[in-house]
Formats: structure tokens, sequence, C-alpha cells
């Protein structure tokens, strides 16, 4: 019987698996040594069952970013994608790799190429966010503005389109204003559209967060701090600019956009 | 609540290969089905199945009910969909689902089907990629064997006589006796650091769950114990970790379990759920034979062959 059904025998694999098995469950505690360790025995095992191999490759590399081994994770996802080509999640990883190890024009790469395979939200916004950060005001716009037309109720987006338009030089009041007549929502973040699409000033901002329960006035108290930053940086006031930066960097939760690119801001200015 | 009595319709085989030798002899296994397991990156396990001529990843879903399609997916192939007659089942985390969809032209590895009802899920629910889940509506019309190592769930016809499904090895393997819930929810007992507890199979979840409480009751700590770690502050309330040492499947160990504990006072959950729920962190470090009829888990150890 073991012979007749031998295929699913010859497959099993011993050392490699239970080395990878133990990878991805480091990887979910957190231990991302332990991940690269185990990851790394896996492949060299060699009786680890094809199939698992680009997902140990994948698990490697997600260690690997979390430990800040940007190129060692770019690695690791160009097998990953070598062996499945046109993986949509993997250009994803292998973007943020990039973009980590500071290569922004081959992480714009691979986003495009998502963006080829799946038109969505969330891949126009990460490619936005990217281009932002190259400093591509314009084309990042463009991004933007996807995102508002596939999802118009969305109040971050548009306040990153007007950002962005701000920041290229290229904000047209009347076209905010329409953006901001289209926006069903009053709530926050509609006081820091209004600002960037010129209706209200940056003093207004402090009293305009502090609206709401108390967790979210901490929340709209960090972002405020991170987008008035961005809008004396529009307006070439850095020195206006760097300390509320470094209040949103120490201030904002660390899983908010604004915690990470108030860092990044950081780290560029001079 | 039980969101459908049944699907439309259990996917028939048509154009399934079984194994040559097991067609052969009667008393044999025949396998169905052998389907390529990928590994998601929180080691999920996806099949692919084909909906309408386009394949649809889903999570293998063990502690899910009916199988489900994403919004998205469903909009993408512009399925037909309506409300569910007279019922609604509550999705982890409060989500009402109450519609569903009809796929055409269903291929799951070679078992195939003219249409199937979907239950519709909301999206951002499941990782990047995953179009549904893959639920025991379908999986318990089989025999469901997990070999991880191996990437492959296979699924046999139940209507067999062999008494041993440990096919797949001549070493020592286990055979716990099973109880399935109306859900076809899989629960036997395991033995957790020298005690007796019962455990649900649910290869949708990541992590292993303990109840608090139950953890209390069986080895005597309290949440003051220096041993209990605080994973992580929720809103419902604190995980823990505890440093428990084995986990025994009737002689198949797996030492240092992965166990994250939740408190049922917390959460606001009443007693009489089940005791542990063991995840992927757990059950990929085994191969397992579901033997619905006979009421049996079949285990070795993953690599075991």
């Amino acid at each position: 019987m073991i012979a007749a059904l031998g295929g699913a025998c010859v497959a099993a694999s011993a050392a490699g698996y239970d080395d990878f098995a133990r990878g991805i469950s480091a990887n979910l505690q957190g231990d991302a040594p332990l991940a690269v360790t185990s990851f790394s025995a896996a492949l060299a095992a060699g009786d680890l069952n094809p199939t698992l191999i680009p997902a140990a490759y994948r698990g490697r590399a997600i260690a690997y970013l979390r430990q800040g081994q940007c190129k060692a994770a770019t690695a690791d996802m160009d097998e990953f994608i070598r062996l499945n080509p046109g993986d949509v999640q993997g250009l994803e990883l292998r973007g943020d790799a990039h973009a980590c190890a500071g290569e922004l024009a081959a992480a714009d790469a691979d986003l495009s190429q998502v963006i080829a395979l799946r038109p969505d939200r969330t891949a126009y916004w990460n490619r936005g966010r990217l281009r932002w950060r190259q400093k591509n005001f314009g084309v990042a716009a463009d991004d933007f503005a996807q995102v508002v037309q596939l999802q118009p109720e969305n109040g971050y987006a548009v306040l990153w389109l007007e950002l962005s338009r701000v920041r290229a030089g290229a904000l047209d009041p009347k076209v905010g204003a329409h953006d901001v007549e289209q926006l069903r929502n009053d709530d926050w973040p509609l006081p820091l559209i209004k600002m960037f699409v010129g209706e209200t000033k940056p003093d207004d901002m402090a009293l305009a967060a502090s609206h709401g329960d108390s967790d979210k006035i901490a929340n709209q108290q960090c972002e405020a701090d991170f987008y008035v930053a961005e809008w004396w940086l529009a307006h070439n006031d850095s020195a206006s600019a760097r300390p509320l930066l470094e209040t949103a960097s120490q201030k904002c939760p660390k899983n908010f956009v604004e915690y990470a690119e108030a860092k990044f801001e950081l780290s560029t200015l001079k | 609540m039980r969101i459908r009595h049944r699907v439309a319709l259990v996917l028939v085989l048509a154009g399934a290969v079984p194994c040559a030798a097991a067609e052969n002899e009667s008393c044999s296994l025949t396998r169905a089905a052998s389907l390529n397991m990928a590994t998601d990156p929180s080691g999920g396990q996806v099949v692919a199945m084909t909906i309408g001529g386009r394949t649809a990843n889903l999570l293998i879903d063990t502690g899910g009910i009916d199988s489900m399609l994403t919004e998205s997916f469903v909009d993408s192939l512009n399925l037909r969909v309506a409300p569910l007659p007279g019922r609604y089942v509550m999705m982890f985390g409060g989500y009402r689902l109450d519609r569903f969809a009809v796929g055409h032209d269903i291929d799951l590895g070679g078992l195939k089907a003219p249409y199937k009802e979907f239950i519709i899920m909301p999206n951002g629910h499941l990782p990047d990629g995953i179009d549904g889940t893959l639920a025991p509506d379908i999986m318990r019309a089989y025999d469901d064997e997990f070999d991880f190592a191996g990437a492959k769930l296979n699924l046999f016809l139940s209507n067999h006589c062999q008494t041993n499904m440990a096919y797949w090895t001549k070493s020592e393997h286990a055979e716990i006796p099973l109880e399935q819930d109306h859900f076809g929810h899989v629960s036997f007992p395991v033995t957790l650091d020298g005690k007796k507890i019962r455990a649900t199979l649910d290869t949708g979840t990541a992590r292993s769950v303990l109840n608090l409480e139950e953890a209390e009751d069986l080895f005597g700590f309290t949440e003051n114990d220096p041993q209990l770690k605080t994973l992580e502050k929720t809103d419902n309330g604190h995980v823990y970790k505890y440093p428990f040492k084995s986990l025994d499947f009737s002689g198949v160990s797996v030492a240092n379990p992965d166990l994250t504990l939740f408190s049922r006072r917390d959460e606001g959950i009443p007693r009489g759920g089940p005791e542990l729920i063991l995840g992927m962190g757990i059950l990929r470090q085994l191969h397992m034979y579901i033997a619905y009829k006979e009421q049996a888990l079949y285990v070795t150890a993953a690599s075991t062959h």
C-alpha cells in the first residue's frame, strides 16, 4: 500500500521540513533570528519539498526585513519571484525590501508590475507613497488620484492627493475645493485637507485636532503635527517643519503611516 | 448558528484519477484528489479551486462551516448573489454574513461539480491573494489527509473498509477517536503536560489558543504566576504565553507547543466552548488523516515516512 501510494511518501521530507516548520512558527512569534536560522537550514537540507522552497525564501526574506537586512531580503525575494513569476504579494514584498535598501527605483518597478497585474487602490496607494518618498510629487499625485477615483470616500487618499499637489507646486484651488466638496464626511481628516487646499491655516489645526474622544484626539494631534510639518515643507520652511516631525515620530503609533513618513522626512532633512 | 443546512451539491467525482493500486483493491483507500498546498506568509495552507475557469486560492479552514469567497472575488466573476434565506452567520469579529454567491464549473483537483454555493465574506479578513476558504461543507464529504511536509491535501473516498489509514508509514502512529459537531468541526483528546484536554482542529488559525481559565483549573497556576508572560494587550484583554513542555497526540508528541492563552472572562465568552483550538503552528508538525466514517484521526510526525 505504501508503494502503491508512493508519491506521497517520496514527497515527504525529514530535516528540511522540520526546519521549515520551525521557521514559520518563529516568524509568527516574532523571533526573526530563529526564523533566519531555521529557513536557512531548511533550504540547505536538500530534502525540502520543492513546493515549499518558495515559501522558505519568502519566510527568510520577511525575517531579514524585520532585522533591517534589506539586501539579504531582496536577494531572497529575487529567488521567490524567479520561482513564482508574477506573484503579486511577492512583488509587493520585494518592493518593500528594495525600499528598505534605499533602492527606490527598483521598488517603483516592482510596484508598477503589481499595478499592471492588479490595479487596485492598495497598489496605487503603495506606489504613490513610494513616489512621494522619491519626491516625485507630480506622479505621486497621479497615483493618489487613482486611489480617490477607486475609493471616493477615502479622506486620507484625498489628503495625500492634495499634499502631493501642494508639494509639486501644482495645486489648483478650484480643483481642491471641488475635491473637498466630493467628500461626504465632515470628520477628520477634512480640516487637514482644507489646510492644503488653502481654506484654513496651519494654526487652526491644533484646535481642529482637539475634537472627539481622548483616543481620537491623541491620534489626530500626531497626524496634525505631521501634516502641518508637510505644509511647512511645501512652503520651503524646514525649520518650522522639523520640531513637528520630531514630535510626530515620537508620539504617533508605530503602525501609523505618519510615524513612518515623519521618520523618513527627518532622515532627509539637512 | 449553522448558515446552510447543506451545500447545493456535494462535489461529485468526475475525472478524478485514483491511485492505480487502489482501484484494484476494493478494501483499500481510493484517492479522489491530491491538491498542492501552498503556504501563505502566516503559515496558512492554500489550495486552488477553479470556478468558472478562474483560479480561486482558498485557505483550508477546518474551523469554518461553509466554504466562502471574498466580495472582491465574487465581483470579479460577476457571480449571481442572493440573500441567505431566513438565516445568517456571525463571523469572528462580529460581522454578519447574510449573502451567498453561486459559482459554476467547479473543479477541485479534478473533482468537478456544475455549481456550488459560497457564503460571501467581506474583503480584508484574509491575507492578500487569498480569495476565500475551503471549509468542512466540502472537506467532510471525503476523508482528508494533511501531508504538510509533502505539501499535499489528499482527499479519499470514505467508503472503504481499510482499518489503518496511516498508509504512509510502517512506523508507529497514533489512532485517536474523534467527535464531530454538526458543523463538521473535529475534536479529540490530547494530553498537555500530562493533563487530558479536548482539542479542536482549526487549520484556519495560525496559532493555537488555550483558555486561560481552563489552564488555571488544570495546571493550578494563577494570573500572577511568574511563568505566565503577557504577549500582547488587546482591547478585549491580555494574551498570555505559558511554557508548556509537551502536547501529546496518543504517543506522537510536539515539544514546546506554541500556545497562546486568552481569558474567557476578558473576552466575555461563556464556558463550554472548545478548550484548546489547534492552529497551524502545531498542526504543521503533524501528518494527519481524518477518517470521518470511522470517527478516527491518524497521526504521525510530519516528516515520518
